[in-house]
């Protein structure tokens, strides 16, 4: 729905459809710790057109969340190597040096972080949060900052946003804060934002509430979205695309209908079959992968799955399966085994 | 929502049983109170699991935690067994705390970041093995002397005394001071108050005889106090060598009691007791947490939310674990989350809370598809469906926020936000009754609306 929304949109402003706003190639992030170089990400190659949003998809450790920061260039200074090449409406940002960098941040791409608690200023009234970067990029007056401030406080649902506006980030509950939150990503109207977990620490109504809202402001903005988490159910009617994050490399991306309708990696299939699902019955045994994520010191020679799968052959551990486009359009897969099940979706509701 | 009630507590011996529980707690000095939880009644049978729903700020965790009397409720009885923990001792409750165990929300902020797995498992083995031996009389006395000092010092009436005391004692002064101040001086400059100042001094010592209870009994306990620490290592020593003398065996008893939970709950023993808590992912720090509240072999765990911090994949291995546990040792669960489907999926009967009342109990599968209660259906829509042919915008998303419960709203406390409210839900609180067409005895659903759902809401 929201493709087809934002494609509209896409017409409308008559944007050069054919170059993607972001294309990352081959991004490679590599921390140096005393057990070894640790590969966070590891070759990974994207890209997202104007509008449209992207699910990332994996456990904790598979890489995600690394990989969003690596885009935005958010990684400490030190002891960090990141290779490839990132390209924001076609110019290269992986390079850029941190005072470059912040003509980007908050005014081209912005991120919503997923503890909205730690991520205010405890000792900062919303309100001053919030126009920091307006005041930064734009250049405006105070007064037309803090209208600027509480219209946008308004514009992700929040009542009474001129009371908001001069209150501390502890007197808000915590799906507040993480709108407050989103209002400081939306400030300088950024056209890509990164949503990293933004719903796990909340509950499931509010989850609802702030997805719908996150949403509604990227098809009003014809903003791009990067929508990270580790729950399919999250994504799956919302995203345009869905990437399948593990170890470090992308091992599935496809169109999110297609995924659902034709999952082929065995990862895919259980991250989606461990979701306890509403309509099944009480005490409905959860299928759960077993074992644990790879190290990602000592990356196995084969796939980084193998150990933990349960279709796994002898190549599966010698021979390390590339991302390869299948049958079907945009979809691509890592796997030398993969599942041949055309309706996974209704396999897993039994 | 505001249901109150208790219809739905069954008849047959339960586990656990909570009775008209009420936490209130003060807010600043205006007599204001939160209303965390108000008059909930729910009961646990041997080897059921009991889900409580409901969002963040409904009392779940709340009611969970005046369980475990931490802090204990303000009205309202809990009974285990029936035996009512109201009025236990100190003691008396950490031997009931062994048999009511609890498991938390953040795996890895629930264990101790400095002590070792084994340490953090064999804690409540050592509690409840230290409580064996007797304290000496000069240490139980000491005990004894600084928590009636302390509830002495907190007392009303002293503190009405002293304030009362220092203000007459103050009023004498400056009279004196004043009285003083304003005579005239003599040949050697010195003044004399005359009749003022030595009312002043008078009512100074009025204000001193108010006080003098206060200070004698502080300098008699300060006193007593000093002369006991003086005394205790020596008092002691029996004990102390006692212990010392079972610590090996005891020892090597706990080794294989941890080892054996730790390896219950899925986690490699030999290579694991020697760790601290952060060199574990959060899906086995719970699995660690869980085994520690089993050592102890209690009849219910109360679990906070175990699983809203995990991932997915992990959440699947906990739920699995935690049923499988059931199963095996036959321990009842009260398992608090705010999924309605993760609690669907582990529970036997499921309570859904709102701003600290019940709104609704039934069986899991009978709650799924014929909820009564608006508010129920609110939190089945909300749950994310990993299927893309739904839209999750037609899903019945509430809006606004959950009111404060310092001042909750009156009749049906889910009036606000309720799209079937009518002028009866704020006059009348609605009551728990049995809901319209269920089964009565153990499958009975139970619901307090005045407009409850029915068939034709439900498709």
């Amino acid at each position: 729905m929201t493709g087809s929304m934002a494609d509209d949109v896409c017409r409308l402003t008559k944007t050069p459809a054919e170059e993607p706003l972001l294309s990352v190639e081959n991004l490679r992030t590599q921390f140096f710790t005393p057990r070894g170089a640790v590969t966070a990400v590891d070759g990974v190659s994207f890209t997202l057109e104007r509008g449209k949003t992207l699910g990332v998809v994996g456990e904790s450790g598979s890489g995600k969340t690394v990989l969003s920061r690596s885009i935005m260039n958010l990684l400490p200074s030190r002891n960090v190597k990141r290779t490839g090449s990132v390209r924001f409406d076609d110019r290269e940002i992986l390079n850029l040096s941190d005072s470059e960098m912040r003509h980007v941040w908050g005014k081209e791409m912005a991120m919503v972080f997923q503890d909205p608690m730690t991520s205010l200023n405890p000792v900062m009234k919303v309100g001053k949060q919030i126009i920091e970067s307006l005041r930064l990029h734009l250049d405006v007056s105070k007064k037309e900052a803090r209208s600027t401030g509480v219209e946008l406080l308004r514009s992700v649902n929040i009542p009474e946003p001129e009371k908001r506006f001069e209150e501390y980030p502890h007197q808000l509950s915590g799906g507040m804060r993480q709108r407050v939150m989103i209002a400081v990503a939306l400030a300088c109207g950024p056209r890509l934002l990164f949503a990293d977990e933004p719903t796990t620490a909340l509950d499931v109504t509010v989850q609802a509430q702030i997805l719908n809202l996150l949403q509604d402001q990227q098809i009003e903005r014809h903003m791009a979205m990067i929508l990270v988490t580790h729950d399919l159910g999250v994504v799956a009617g919302r995203a345009d695309e869905i990437a399948v994050m593990y170890g470090g490399r992308l091992v599935e991306k496809a169109p999110t209908a297609t995924l659902f309708r034709d999952m082929k990696h065995p990862y895919t299939e259980a991250l989606l079959q461990s979701i306890p699902r509403i309509e099944n019955p009480s005490h409905t045994r959860l299928k759960v992968i077993g074992g644990r994520p790879p190290d990602l010191v000592n990356q196995p020679k084969g796939c980084a799955f193998a150990a933990r799968c349960p279709r796994v052959q002898p190549r599966c551990l010698e021979e390390r399966p590339e991302l390869e486009p299948s049958l079907a359009a945009g979809h691509s897969f890592a796997c030398h085994f993969p599942v041949e099940s055309a309706g996974s979706l209704s396999e897993s509701s039994n | 929502m505001a249901g109150s009630g208790s219809v739905h507590l069954r008849e047959r011996d339960s586990v656990l049983r909570v009775e008209h529980l009420t936490v209130e707690f003060p807010v600043g000095t205006s007599g204001a109170k939160v209303h965390a939880v108000s008059d909930v009644s729910f009961d646990i049978m041997k080897g059921e699991t009991l889900g409580v729903v409901g969002e963040s700020g409904c009392g779940k965790s709340t009611t969970g935690k005046a369980i475990m009397r931490v802090p204990p409720p303000t009205k309202g009885s809990v009974l285990l067994e029936g035996q009512d923990l109201e009025g236990l001792s100190a003691n008396e409750l950490r031997e009931v705390r062994g048999r009511l165990q609890m498991i938390f929300q953040d795996p890895i902020s629930s264990l101790n970041p400095r002590r070792t797995i084994r340490d953090i498992v064999a804690e409540p083995l050592t509690v409840q093995w230290l409580e064996g031996f007797p304290r000496s009389p000069v240490s139980t006395a000491w005990r004894r002397l600084t928590s009636a000092m302390t509830a002495g010092a907190r007392h009303p009436i002293a503190g009405r005394l002293a304030r009362v005391g220092l203000l007459i004692f103050f009023i004498g002064f400056l009279l004196f001071v004043a009285s003083t101040a304003l005579a005239d001086p003599d040949d050697f400059g010195r003044r004399d108050g005359g009749g003022g100042a030595s009312l002043g001094e008078w009512i100074m010592t009025a204000g001193g005889v108010v006080l003098l209870p206060l200070i004698v009994v502080g300098a008699v306990g300060a006193v007593l106090w000093a002369v006991l620490v003086l005394l205790m290592p020596l008092a002691s020593l029996p004990r102390t060598l006692k212990i010392r003398s079972q610590q090996k065996a005891f020892d090597a008893e706990t080794e294989t009691r941890v080892a054996a939970a730790l390896e219950e709950v899925g986690i490699p023993a030999d290579l694991s007791m020697p760790k601290m808590p952060h060199e574990f992912s959060g899906g086995q720090a719970q699995r660690i947490s869980i085994a520690r509240a089993l050592i102890l072999e209690p009849e219910v765990i109360i679990c906070d939310e175990p699983v809203s911090a995990l991932d997915v994949s992990v959440q699947a291995q906990v739920l699995n674990l935690l049923e499988d546990l059931k199963a095996k040792y036959g321990i009842s669960l009260m398992f608090i989350a705010h999924d309605l489907a993760v609690v669907k999926n582990i529970s036997d009967r499921v309570v859904v809370m709102y701003l600290g009342k019940t709104c609704e109990v039934a069986a899991p599968d009978a709650l799924y598809a014929a909820p009564r209660h608006p508010y129920t259906q609110v939190l089945m829509s909300a749950i994310p469906v990993p299927d893309p042919l739904i839209d999750p915008r037609s899903a019945r998303v509430i809006s606004g926020e959950l009111p404060s419960p310092i001042t909750p709203p009156s009749g049906c406390r889910f009036r606000t936000r309720c799209p079937r409210a009518t002028e009866l839900c704020t006059r009348a609180e609605p009551v728990m009754t049995l809901a319209a067409g269920s089964p009565g005895e153990s499958d009975a659903h139970y619901v307090a609306c005045h407009h409850p759902l029915t068939e034709e809401d439900w498709s």
